[in-house]
């Protein structure tokens, strides 16, 4: 059985959990990453209100953040 | 965790968007547009304070923020929607869809701060908001009510 795209699912790429693995640092506990994931976010909004009035470089550090 | 994620999302499709339309857009729509933002940010530092000192009072002035969204969000698109203003453009539909990301975008963190009320209190947040509306008649008696009560207790 393949998707649409011609792949099969046992063969699409997978995210796997390498790379949360390493994002986490020892010690973190549920309120310490919601607050990193706040923080984030309010630096996302800012930068896009950057952009909206004028500051060219935000949206390279928006995407790097959100991507 | 989801609503924050969707929040980043839809300022990665208004940034992307800003980015290619920003020098054609006109003052006044960038202006509403950044005020949009700054409050956005505000709500969402206001749902992290919430959060990390379990303070719910702090968490229903963010649902109040998020009518002022909606209020510059619907102004915007009146503003471009309304023939008699003749306001709009060839690029109205990039200035409505940018404001409804952020409006989309403040109401996820809405229901972020109701979580956050409801996981404070215990109570819903329709629960909350009753409690805040009582008369200023019904907060005297229950002001007295309560110091009979603490003088009931002290006189036993």
């Amino acid at each position: 059985m393949t998707s649409q795209s011609g792949i099969r699912p046992d063969e699409a790429p997978r995210a796997t959990d390498d790379a949360c693995a390493k994002e986490m640092r020892p010690g973190d506990t549920l309120v310490a990453l919601t607050a990193r994931a706040y923080s984030v976010a309010i630096t996302a909004a800012q930068s896009a209100a950057d952009l909206i009035l004028g500051a060219k470089s935000a949206l390279e550090r928006t995407k790097s953040w959100l991507a | 965790m989801i609503d924050l994620e969707r929040v980043g999302d839809l300022l990665l499709s208004f940034a992307t968007r800003a980015d290619a339309v920003r020098a054609r857009l006109d003052m006044q729509d960038l202006r509403d547009l950044g005020d949009m933002l700054a409050v956005l940010a505000k709500m969402l530092g206001d749902t992290a304070a919430a959060f990390a000192a379990h303070d719910h009072a702090r968490a229903l002035q963010v649902l109040r923020a998020d009518r002022e969204v909606d209020r510059l969000h619907n102004l915007i698109v009146m503003r471009h929607l309304e023939p008699e203003l003749a306001f709009g453009g060839p690029d109205s539909v990039h200035v409505i869809t940018m404001a409804h990301a952020i409006e989309r975008a403040a109401d996820h963190v809405k229901n972020t701060a109701e979580e956050v009320c409801h996981m404070v209190s215990g109570h819903t947040v329709r629960h909350l908001l009753r409690l805040q509306e009582k008369s200023a008649e019904q907060l005297y008696l229950e002001h007295l009510r309560r110091q009979h009560l603490t003088g009931v207790t002290r006189a036993e």
